[in-house]
């Protein structure tokens, strides 16, 4: 317990000199922020699902100091990404690449999406009633307020169906 | 007691199997009783399911270690709401609990309908019999949650701590149940093309338990964002992890669905469409049970990889080719009876919205599998991560937002863009105003283009109150205030949508000040140490440990301030768990300034009590839980009863045709 007491005291004491003394120094950050989003595009090998980032795994540790020690030494992220990749597989890359059996990945669904804009358009073209445009005139009262006027027709009929019921 | 509950499972197959029989048989040779006791043959194998639920819940509660699954998954020192939480913690209580859902729901669906639709129900409750019976099988012969070990320990293994979170009583259970409930509106469908009857009827009827599961499944996922958001400590709410995705397929085809089910209501179209929208809602939900217990996937949150996956991919095979073959078996009755009078209007609008929600679902469902579809293609397995769903999801979602804006104010049938531009004016005004001020500001493009979509969609909604409201108050002279209130009393589905709408909006805010303006420190502070966070400066003040009956917690103890003001402490906390002091569980420090969160992990620390610090402020997230409030609120509404009497008669004083006028909800 002594430890404890000893640290207990140590804190009061700094929190006595913060507080006197009011200056309040900015930290050292651990990693930069450049760094925490590199450790975000890495996925750890040997863990599931994971990246650099939030793995407790000894090479994601160990990943991170060399991420740690090419952002020191001035590489590109693109630099430092590759690197990785040459090393331990394009699996590693949480953001694929764009090339080679990625291909696949990124360029199928936008073509799914074109492809079915195009079956849209055509459906609707295809289907759309092919009219005169002097029978577009009805179209003058909003769809909208017809429907209100419908609803309120109904309603007041209703309403006295039920008065004379009863 | 476990052999009672067992017992009461096999039973249950059993009858789920005869029911089935019963129904298929009944309708088949026109013998009224025997469909009618299939149906009711429902409520029966319910009841042995509620049966065997009470064994299990029994066994918890009175730590009954004899039962496999009890003594794995508590221990006698757990806080009792977490047992359970233990009750769906696993494989088997989840499959039970699957059952257990999907059975009330379906009692309740069935029986309230069968004189209604005495054609239809017999043939849904044959479907969904044969359904659930493929899970009593799987809990009486696979993973059964009666399993007797053959030592009984004195203590058990206690459940795994990352689901001892409050969150956990509520999350998973609906997000479950949203699976689960996707099997009522399925067999309604399913049984709809069995007999051949679709009416506007049932329309009605499937697509208001089509309703009730998106809202659940809706529900379950905005908590697990939630619930990630606090305990998963990575500063986020959403992750696009596999176990995200899948979850989020069915959701996706299913509001994709309850949009374009109204042009079908309306107009009579899209019927092939619409019941296919439906039906893959629920092969999706399926799907994404079979990948969750799989292993299929990798994934930080598979907790229930086990051997119930080929039983899995079967049922999913056979659900899917069930739905394909329906659908070309009875093509011919769902042939469109209308064609568009425009090419603008609002039926093309819906179909633009389908559009997107299909890319969405879809862009989401190949980038989950593209790491087994790369694996067979080349022999190595990519990884996708946020990053390509932020890159093709995002614009959809963008395009999504700005449609919820425009669609809303689209006619049926035949609009102008005059007509569209009229009533758009204010609301593209505001976005007009949002983009400029963003980009001036911050000269964030993605933001402005974000924050401006969900501002126009707001805008959207406004105007559609305040025409409504101001028709109301022309034809019947009702006040600004009873105008509202009876907007929403006479046609709670379209009123409710827009203000599910408006909840989507503030969400889409919420997510576009959270991802684009957040700021992250990681940093190493000893006790009166300060560090400076975008306009905060918090000061980590001491370290300090507790034990509580089932852990061990560390806390850091931190205080933070803004503008000169003090924002008050916040406690970042790990647990250790007994028997699982390997893998400390994080309870993340949120402290909510204004719009900011100031959110902090506790990643280490040492005997000096310095500690290792992991902060973020992340910008408007509070409008994201707001948002899902409002959009609960929507929902409030959409199934609010609607005045009965009233609606009853003018169904009887409508003629056929014109029946698709009165839109009050079922």
């Amino acid at each position: 317990m002594a430890p404890r007491q000893r640290s207990l005291a140590a804190i009061l004491v700094v929190i006595v000199l913060v507080i006197t003394s009011s200056a309040s120094v900015d930290a050292q950050d651990t990693y930069s922020e450049r760094m925490l989003k590199l450790f975000r595009l890495l996925a750890c090998p040997v863990c599931q699902g994971q990246t650099i980032a939030e793995s407790q795994s000894a090479l994601a540790g160990s990943m991170r100091a060399i991420v740690e020690e090419k952002v020191q030494a001035g590489e590109s992220d693109e630099d430092i990404l590759q690197y990785f990749a040459d090393r331990y597989g394009d699996s590693v890359l949480i953001d694929p690449p764009k090339s080679g059996v990625g291909v696949g990945l990124w360029w199928i669904p936008p073509l799914v999406v074109l492809l079915g804009a195009a079956v849209v358009v055509a459906y609707v073209r295809e289907r759309t009633a092919r009219q005169a445009p002097a029978s577009a005139a009805t179209s003058s009262i909003a769809d909208d307020e017809l429907e209100e006027i419908a609803r309120e027709v109904l309603a007041n009929r209703s309403g006295t169906e039920r008065a004379s019921q009863a | 007691m476990a052999y009672l509950g067992h017992a009461a499972l096999l039973l249950a197959l059993a009858l789920s199997i005869f029911g089935a029989g019963l129904c298929i048989v009944g309708e088949r040779r026109r013998i009224h009783e025997l469909s009618v006791a299939g149906v009711r043959a429902v409520l029966g194998v319910t009841f042995l399911i509620v049966v065997a639920s009470a064994i299990l819940l029994t066994a918890f509660f009175v730590h009954d270690f004899s039962f496999e699954y009890v003594a794995g998954r508590s221990g006698t020192d757990m806080p009792l709401r977490y047992v359970i939480t233990a009750f769906y913690g696993g494989q088997e209580g989840s499959l039970l609990f699957w059952a257990l859902i999907s059975g009330v729901l379906a009692s309740v669906a069935f029986s309230r309908n069968r004189s209604r639709f005495p054609r239809i129900v017999p043939y849904a409750a044959a479907t969904f019999l044969v359904l659930q019976s493929f899970f009593l099988f799987m809990l009486t012969f696979v993973a059964s949650p009666f399993d007797i070990s053959a030592v009984t320990p004195a203590e058990g293994r206690g459940l795994n701590p990352l689901l001892r979170d409050p969150g956990m009583l509520i999350h998973p259970p609906l997000l479950l149940a949203g699976y689960a409930s996707f099997s009522v509106p399925f067999a309604i469908a399913a049984g709809a093309l069995f007999s051949g009857r679709m009416s506007l009827e049932w329309l009605r009827f499937v697509r208001k338990w089509a309703l009730i599961a998106w809202a659940i499944l809706g529900a379950g996922i905005f908590l697990g964002g939630w619930w990630a958001y606090r305990v998963l400590g990575w500063g986020g709410y959403w992750g696009w992890d596999p176990v995200e995705n899948v979850s989020l397929l069915p959701w996706l085809t299913a509001t994709a669905f309850i949009h374009s089910i109204l042009v079908q209501e309306r107009r009579g179209m899209l019927k092939v469409w619409n019941v296919g929208l439906l039906l893959a809602s629920y092969v999706l939900a399926i799907f994404g049970t079979f990948v969750v217990r799989s292993g299929l996937i990798q994934s930080i949150h598979s907790f229930a990889i086990s051997l119930v996956g080929p039983y899995f991919l079967g049922f999913l095979v056979a659900v899917t080719l069930l739905s394909v073959g329906l659908i070309g078996w009875r093509l011919s009755m769902l042939q469109s009876e209308n064609t568009f009078d425009a090419v603008l209007s609002r039926e093309s609008g819906f179909l633009l919205n389908n559009l997107v929600f299909v890319g969405i679902a879809f862009a989401t469902f190949w980038g989950t599998i593209y790491p087994v579809v790369s694996e067979a293609l080349s022999g190595e397995r990519l990884t996708v991560g946020p990053p390509f769903y932020n890159q093709v999801n995002g614009p959809l979602f963008l395009v999504l937002l700005v449609l919820m804006g425009i669609g809303p104010l689209l006619a049926w049938r035949r609009s102008t863009v005059d007509a569209v531009a009229r009533v758009a004016r204010l609301p593209l005004l505001f976005a007009v105003v949002t983009i400029i001020a963003i980009l001036v500001l911050f000269g964030q493009p993605k933001a402005a283009a974000g924050a401006a979509a969900a501002v126009f969609a707001i805008g959207a909604v406004f105007v559609e109150y305040w025409r409504g409201a101001q028709l109301r108050r022309k034809n019947a002279g009702d006040s600004w205030l009873t105008a509202f209130a009876t907007l929403a009393r006479r046609d709670p589905r379209r009123y409710g949508g827009y203000v599910v709408h408006l909840g989507v909006a503030v969400i889409a805010i919420g997510i576009v000040g959270s991802t684009f303006f957040k700021s992250e420190r990681q940093v190493v502070l000893s006790p009166g140490e300060s560090v400076n966070i975008a306009e905060y400066t918090l000061t980590y003040d001491r370290l300090g440990e507790t034990q509580q009956a089932d852990a061990r917690v560390v806390t850091a103890y931190i205080n933070v301030e803004s503008g000169g003001r003090d924002r008050g402490g916040m406690e970042a906390k790990r647990f250790f768990y007994r028997d699982f002091e390997s893998q400390p569980t994080t309870q993340v420090a949120v402290n909510t300034v204004g719009f900011d969160d100031v959110y902090v992990m506790l990643t280490d620390w040492n005997d000096a009590s310095a500690a290792s610090l992991h902060i973020f402020v992340n910008p408007l997230v509070p409008w994201v839980w707001v948002g899902g409030l409002i959009y609960l609120v929507g929902m409030v509404v959409v199934f609010w009863p609607a005045p009965v009497p009233q609606r009853a008669a003018v169904r009887s004083t409508v003629p056929e045709g014109r029946e698709r006028y009165g839109s009050a909800a079922t």
